[in-house]
């Protein structure tokens, strides 16, 4: 089996994987109320405009099954349901917030990999020593907390106490947003050369990515640790060094690039634990991603929504693994090849 | 007489145990001539593989405490280097294989790149910059082919785990002698490896060591192995060499006990009958310093002498050399 | 118990103790048990103050002798409420992984066991699970069953069992293969028999070790349940209600969400720390 078969096998896994969890959404929507409307609609189903186009849209008087049918094709077109709260369709809200959390989700990542990296090579190297006991109470102290902790953690320290960052929204009051060209606040700062305005939605961005990071790099650093000290005693290492390779090249060309191949399988639960932490990080630092979204709908009860939203996350879910999955093969030859 | 490869003189390696020091290797002497097969014979824990790694430098010293004597290259007393210099002698002054080719090679790059990088350290020592990539693709396949590898530039594209360990082991053996050392030391190279495959890939090493002027030190715990290539052989125990010989006078006038007993467990094909005789007795602790004859314990022409002081190496005819007292009987 | 197996355990247990973050770990947690217990047995007795009555001292009082950790903004006292909200993680943590540990042996046992179609079933419809995170899926189930501990409860179980299972199932896989249950089924021993005596006993333990870190993500998932309103409702004391109920008063009165949360994320550690010491103790015990 080459590598297109590979991937084409783990795409459709994902297809059925998102089908499966549109069944979930579908069935929990309905389970909220005998009337269909309601899960399209919430508390909009009262209403007859609405309610007479989506009867004849999706075909609500119809069995479970057809319904069903229409419920995908729907989602595949990008219907989602109307958000009574906000007043539009969830497709626009989506299309509003999810920019805002995918910028958080990346700088988070970067962060994560940025601490977490150097971290688990640093208690690798010094193994038994302060240092990597430092590390390692650093590292559980976040995984641990809930992610509302280190939230409400950094925002005590960096904005009340040493006042070094805002303590939330995504741009300061008095600046007037870009205009939406990507949806991409901060690129599309950018491209309207604004740079005093990217460099505040950096700002903001600062502590909610951090807030997050700080909760899941320990993950990386405990498998990297662990993985390069696998590694260091492997007898390719010794063979290496009877070639007379010095001992920099040995770690970073050698030693690390086996012990990586570990970390790419931690991308599922870094997803996952990223995904999860921004339901609390965006309502605590008011930031308009899904998280807030997600919230807000909870507390409206807009069933709609918070469907849309679960699918939505785990299509998220789904397509980083699939990218994790490639990595991995990249990384490892030998999943390549077999 | 010509100047030996490499001349160990005394070499005393301690290790560090949790219940006190394990005295690997007990002043070991022997040299090493230019365009010969050196084959170091003896059972596991005889401090075989530590002399071996010893040499150059590679003894984790951690566990290992105290490392004593002298170990002579082209004039320079390798203990006296630091890590620095000493990691420059590897590979192509003086390059090691070891026993199990799997994992020897590293998973994630094509073979062809682990020869590679081999070569670029010789060329940079060299302050040979050879940056042509041509050049260097045809030595990496002339480097295959010399161990007798067909189709060698499909096989310097395949990673380590697409190949039989025959295979691999042939790499390892190119890979090193890209470097042109000197020496090349084999810890148990064929130990991993089917009977068929063993004897190949000894016959490949015989006969490489004089297409390339590279001298062999080779390590094993199989005397059989010894005698299809070796030209001399010693013989460990406890740490110490027991007897040193030429390979026919080695194998036709054994003379210490315990070579006599090792030779005597080889089974023969025309003595199918016949019950092999294992050598009496328990595997040593190294953790004692004794002043008397380690085999004493299990040497079945034990006498009183061997137990009051330690026999030295003493020649017995020539350059064939026994510690035992055994000699003065006659 | 035999003799043997009595010594065999104490062994084992020693070797868990010695390493001293399993210790503290230990520590943490029994104070946590003994907690929970005390307050479940014994109510609102045993606390210095009554966890929801309000104006027992100053209001937004920072932490002192007599209130240990403070008052909020109704007057009440912030410790009591902490201590009693105790139970409820410990109640939820164990009902959901006892659920989610029965529940993944048996399934994990029938697919293991009798691979094929069923295997299939058990792999695939675990991947659709795993798409969704735990406390988004939660939160969906949660949303239709209505607030509530108890409805939370439900939530958790009904999504908690799937790394169980495969992890039950890989197990099950591994033994299944191994000869001398091929001897077993083809000597012709009851099915059952099979897979009470020889599957089950080695796919137990690292399911428990598995199990005593998932406590410590069953506490942060419903904690961040609970900060979401889905849990115990007002007036009554939940440590993640408590945070965002608290949240407000981070600038004026930061030991207010602080402590609560603070509480949470020690309670994870200690049960970290112990699952960790479990799983070397393990790996030792294996290779002893």
């Amino acid at each position: 089996m080459n590598f297109i078969t590979f991937i084409l096998r783990r795409l459709g896994l994902a297809v059925f994987v998102l089908l499966g969890v549109t069944l979930i959404t579908f069935t929990l929507s309905h389970l909220v109320s005998n009337n269909p409307l309601v899960a399209w609609l919430g508390r909009a189903a009262s209403n007859p405009k609405l309610a007479a186009l989506y009867v004849q849209k999706y075909h609500l008087d119809s069995p479970l099954y057809v319904q069903f049918g229409y419920y995908v094709s729907g989602l595949l077109h990008g219907d989602l349901g109307f958000s009574v709260f906000k007043g539009e369709p969830v497709s626009e809200a989506l299309t509003q917030t999810l920019p805002f959390t995918l910028q958080i989700a990346f700088f988070a990542i970067l962060l994560t990999l940025a601490i977490g990296i150097p971290l688990g090579v640093l208690s690798a190297r010094y193994h038994h020593t302060a240092v990597d006991y430092g590390i390692t109470g650093f590292y559980l102290a976040g995984i641990a907390s809930p992610y509302f902790l280190l939230a409400l953690f950094l925002l005590v320290v960096l904005t009340y106490t040493l006042h070094l960052l805002p303590s939330g929204g995504a741009l300061s009051p008095g600046i007037p947003p870009p205009i939406p060209i990507t949806n991409f606040q901060l690129i599309d700062s950018l491209i309207e050369g604004r740079w005093s305005t990217f460099l505040d939605g950096l700002d903001h961005l600062v502590m909610p990515s951090l807030a997050l990071a700080l909760g899941i790099f320990g993950y990386i650093t405990r498998v990297l640790r662990a993985s390069i000290l696998d590694v260091l005693h492997a007898n390719y290492i010794r063979t290496a060094r009877a070639k007379g390779v010095d001992e920099n090249t040995l770690f970073f060309k050698h030693a690390l690039r086996n012990a990586a191949i570990p970390v790419v399988t931690l991308a599922s639960i870094v997803v996952t634990w990223l995904v999860t932490g921004t339901l609390f990080v965006e309502a605590i630092f008011a930031y308009p991603g899904v998280g807030q979204y997600a919230v807000q709908a909870l507390s409206n009860l807009d069933y709609p929504s918070l469907m849309a939203i679960t699918l939505a996350f785990a299509v998220i879910i789904v397509l980083s693994n699939l990218a994790a999955d490639i990595l991995y093969a990249i990384v490892d030859p030998e999943i390549r090849l077999q | 007489m010509t100047e030996n490869v490499l001349t160990v003189e005394n070499l005393s390696i301690d290790y560090e145990s949790n219940r006190g020091p394990v005295h690997a290797l007990e002043s070991v002497s022997i040299g090493i001539q230019p365009r010969s097969l050196t084959a170091i014979v003896g059972e596991s824990g005889c401090g075989k593989t530590s002399l071996g790694l010893g040499v150059i430098g590679l003894l984790p010293m951690p566990p290992v405490k105290n490392i004593n004597g002298k170990v002579w290259y082209k004039r320079v007393n390798l203990l006296d280097l630091d890590k620095e210099e000493i990691r420059r002698y590897r590979g192509t002054e003086i390059a090691m294989i070891f026993q199990e080719p799997i994992t020897s090679l590293n998973p994630v790059y094509r073979v062809g790149q682990q020869i590679e990088e081999a070569i670029a350290i010789r060329d940079s020592r060299n302050n040979h910059k050879n940056t042509d990539a041509n050049g260097r693709r045809s030595e990496i396949v002339a480097s295959l082919n010399r161990v007798r590898i067909a189709d060698a530039e499909n096989v310097a594209n395949r990673y380590p785990f697409e190949l039989s360990g025959g295979m691999r082991q042939r790499i390892m053996i190119a890979m090193a002698l890209a470097q042109k050392p000197s020496l090349l030391i084999a810890d148990e190279p064929t130990t991993a490896l089917d009977v068929t495959t063993q004897a190949q890939v000894l016959k490949l090493m015989r006969n490489l060591m004089n297409e390339v002027n590279t001298s062999i030190l080779l390590i094993t715990h199989d005397l059989a192995v010894a005698s299809q290539v070796a030209d001399k052989v010693a013989v460990m125990y406890g740490g110490e060499i027991v007897e040193e010989a030429e390979v026919n006078e080695l194998f036709s006038a054994p003379f210490h006990p315990y070579t006599q007993g090792l030779l005597a467990c080889i089974p023969t094909g025309s003595k199918a009958k016949a019950r092999l005789k294992p050598i009496q007795g328990n595997v040593l602790d190294l953790k004692q310093k004794v002043n008397y004859c380690k085999f004493a314990p299990r040497c079945p022409h034990v006498m009183d002498k061997c137990w009051a002081s330690k026999p030295n190496l003493r020649t017995i005819k020539g350059e064939h050399r026994a510690a035992c007292y055994l000699h003065e009987k006659q | 118990m035999s003799h043997n197996e009595t010594r065999r355990y104490v062994g084992f247990l020693r070797l868990l103790l010695t390493s001293n973050e399993a210790k503290l770990g230990l520590a943490i947690v029994l104070v946590f048990l003994a907690t929970s217990l005390l307050v479940a047995a014994a109510g609102k007795s045993i606390l210095p103050y009554n966890p929801i009555q309000q104006n027992v001292g100053p209001v937004l009082a920072s932490p002192s002798l007599q209130h240990l950790f403070g008052t909020d903004n109704l007057g009440r006292d912030v410790f009591s409420r902490i201590v009693f909200a105790t139970p409820n993680a410990l109640f939820v943590s164990v009902i959901v992984i006892g659920s989610a540990f029965m529940v993944g042996i048996f399934l994990g046992c029938v697919a293991g066991f009798w691979s094929g179609i069923l295997d299939e079933i058990l792999m695939r419809s675990t991947d659709i699970i795993f798409a969704v995170p735990a406390l988004i899926l939660a939160m969906s189930i949660a949303v239709i069953l209505g607030p509530g501990l108890i409805n939370m409860m439900y939530a958790l179980m009904i999504i908690w069992w799937p790394p169980y299972a495969r992890l039950a199932r890989g197990e099950a896989l591994r033994v299944s293969q191994r000869n001398f249950v091929e001897v077993a089924k083809t000597s012709g021993i009851k099915t059952f028999t099979i897979l009470r005596r020889h599957i089950i006993p080695n796919i137990l333990t690292p399911l428990l070790a598995y199990a005593t870190l998932d406590i410590g993500t069953v506490v942060v998932v419903y904690a961040g349940l609970s900060y979401l309103g889905l849990s115990v409702q007002p007036p009554t004391p939940d440590w993640g209600a408590m945070v965002s109920s608290y949240q407000d008063y981070l600038v004026s009165a930061p030991w207010l969400p602080l402590f609560p949360a603070a509480i949470i994320a020690a309670v994870v550690i200690g049960f970290s720390l112990l699952g960790n010491g479990l799983r070397d103790a393990i790996e030792s015990h294996n290779i002893s």
